[in-house]
């Protein structure tokens, strides 16, 4: 492909504050001009990543993203507008970066990047950020880079915390020329080859014809993202969406500075500016956890890492690299503890909560109910008006009876106390998971307040997952004390709403706010 | 002699409600790490902090290859839970 070797007189105007700069000059924005970045994901690390290369004139980026933009993005990812809501957040970011700078090139991707798919949808880039939020594509997008040979810069963010770093490549390389234009070797799979990096750079001022040639100067690889992190943090929630904004919530500032932190060294790895050895950078922007004046919040941490690890499965040397030509094979969602939860059926019907009853066939006795039912089995078929919010008079720390006031039918809220606190069923009980899996029976007596367990307790929580767990726990808790006692104690039924509130506010009563 | 302070990172800081704590010096990464969980013998503790990355002063520290090396008082040791969202 044709290299760009000048400036037009408008982006000498538009970047003039930048070549101005140790490092850029006229070398630096035509290596900017001829970059070719491929962005995965444009969301929260995404956006203001994107904001930063396209406003330096980086001449080509691709943005990958499948999503489409929801209201709930809005509060961090900063390229979207209200009125693009529904539209696919690739585009939505293109519409954006064009007003901002019309002299680059921006390609968008709207399909998912896949095992299948990654290597051809990347290899016209030679260099990628990791803007994606679960794990599993963050080992195909390491592993693709691995196999392409460009460099990656790494990003991560949740609640309040993230992490990002410089991966692949040589330090202080720049880019190689794209896979996709680079000669293609003999066997390569499914044709496509490696990134093409220029040789080393040689020592200059000897023309001495005497002397020795010179000799190149040795270049320092990086790790790779396997060799800091060769196994995914453990998923025990038995949730897949653990670790995702939707779950644990997000900070927007903290994306913010963590996508602006990639942009920047993104950035400098162009110029071939970026630092001399591999550094994982820690921040953290967590609200004050105690008054103690000893105590800090450390916000920031630089960390120096080891180069290449030998053990390293994907740009290792040994015997169990499992990265080669065919990523479909490394099996991500295996090794990344993913399995099909619920979740995914939730909503869809009966038949298909049927499907995962059969996961629970250990603790078969918990029934599974639809919202309909809790609406039919607790309020009698009616919906109930008037939501309950942490702001309300009475606090909805009640006696947890139902509308009838019998006391023999409870509802149980597992969600976190601030989340219930956002707005809750009347006639509910809030017990925190966690709370509620230290003591079943005993939370459960607390809040029955008569010496008998209720004869019908119904689960719920955000999605299900919890919920689920919680209600396991108490028929085991029912079984194990049941065997204790060589007779059935009390009849308890334990009954899991499915897909728990967001499906009430789905499928019951739209008027419910869903968060 | 001066302790050896941790600093939580992420999720563990989450999970622990605390930004660090200080053990006694000298020590070692499986001591410091043993001295959490008996601190902080919850089995979620435990997950994520088989799942951490660990850095001793102003560098990375792997568990297996440099365990059983003595941490010095005053030294800030990091736990760093991977984080995937974004």
């Amino acid at each position: 492909m044709q290299e760009h070797t000048s400036l037009t007189l408008e982006e000498y105007r538009r970047y003039g504050r930048q070549m101005i700069l140790r490092g850029f000059g006229l070398p630096g924005q035509l290596k900017l001009k001829n970059a070719k970045v491929a962005v995965i994901g444009a969301g929260g690390l995404g956006c203001p990543a994107l904001q930063y290369l396209a406003g330096a004139g980086v001449g080509t980026i691709g943005i990958f993203d499948f999503d489409t933009v929801e209201a709930s993005n809005l509060h961090r990812q900063v390229l979207h507008t209200t009125a693009r809501v529904g539209e696919y957040k690739a585009e939505s970011a293109k519409a954006a970066l064009t007003s901002l700078n019309p002299h680059i090139t921006i390609i968008t991707h709207t399909c998912p990047l896949l095992p299948s798919t990654a290597l051809s949808l990347l290899a016209p880039y030679n260099l990628v950020l990791d803007c994606t939020d679960r794990p599993q594509t963050r080992y195909l997008v390491n592993d693709a880079c691995v196999r392409l040979d460009v460099p990656l810069i790494s990003g991560a963010a949740i609640e309040w915390a993230g992490q990002w770093c410089v991966l692949g490549g040589y330090h202080q390389g720049g880019l190689p020329i794209p896979a996709a234009e680079s000669r293609r070797e003999d066997g390569d799979h499914k044709g496509i080859g490696r990134a093409t990096w220029p040789a080393p750079s040689l020592p200059t001022g000897s023309s001495d014809q005497m002397s020795p040639p010179p000799t190149p100067t040795p270049r320092t690889r990086r790790p790779c993202y396997r060799c800091l992190f060769p196994q995914p943090l453990a998923n025990t929630s038995g949730n897949d969406r653990s670790g995702t904004c939707e779950e644990e919530g997000v900070y927007g500032p903290i994306v913010g500075v963590v996508g602006v932190q990639m942009a920047a060294e993104a950035i400098k790895v162009v110029l071939g500016v970026d630092d001399p050895l591999p550094r994982l950078n820690l921040i953290s922007m967590s609200p004050a956890l105690t008054a103690d004046p000893a105590s800090t919040s450390t916000p920031f941490r630089s960390i120096r890492v080891r180069g290449p690890s030998g053990k390293c499965k994907a740009c290792g040397e040994g015997p169990g690299v499992v990265v080669g030509d065919d990523l479909e094979a490394v099996g991500y969602d295996e090794f990344c503890g993913v399995r099909k939860t619920y979740d995914q059926y939730a909503g869809e019907g009966e038949d298909k909560v049927d499907v995962m009853g059969k996961r629970t066939t250990t603790q078969a006795s918990v029934e599974r109910i639809s919202v309909q039912g809790l609406k039919d089995g607790f309020y009698d078929g009616r919906i109930p008006g008037g939501y309950v919010t942490s702001l309300d008079p009475v606090s909805p720390e009640r006696s947890g009876r139902s509308e009838e006031g019998d006391g023999k039918k409870v509802l149980v809220d597992v969600r976190a106390e601030l989340e219930y606190g956002l707005c809750a069923l009347p006639g509910s009980t809030n017990i925190p998971m966690k709370a509620f899996l230290s003591d079943p029976i005993g939370r459960l007596r607390s809040i029955s307040q008569t010496a008998h367990l209720p004869s019908e307790v119904y689960f719920m929580c955000r999605r299900g997952n919890d919920s689920l767990i919680s209600a396991e726990a108490l028929r085991a808790a029912l079984s194990e004390s049941e065997s204790e006692a060589g007779k059935a104690v009390e009849r308890c039924r334990v009954k899991d709403v499915v897909g728990g509130v967001r499906a009430w506010s789905d499928q019951v009563d739209p008027t419910f706010p869903m968060y | 002699m001066k302790p050896i302070t941790v600093l939580y990172f992420a999720s563990i800081r989450t999970h622990l409600g605390i930004e660090q704590e200080s053990f006694p010096a000298p020590s070692t990464l499986s001591k410091v790490k043993a001295e959490i969980v008996s601190r902080h013998p919850d089995d979620k503790t435990k997950s994520i902090l088989e799942g951490c990355m660990w850095s001793v002063g102003d560098e990375m520290a792997d568990e297996d290859e440099d365990g059983d090396k003595e941490i010095k008082g005053g030294v800030v040791v990091a736990v760093i839970p991977p984080v995937s969202g974004g």
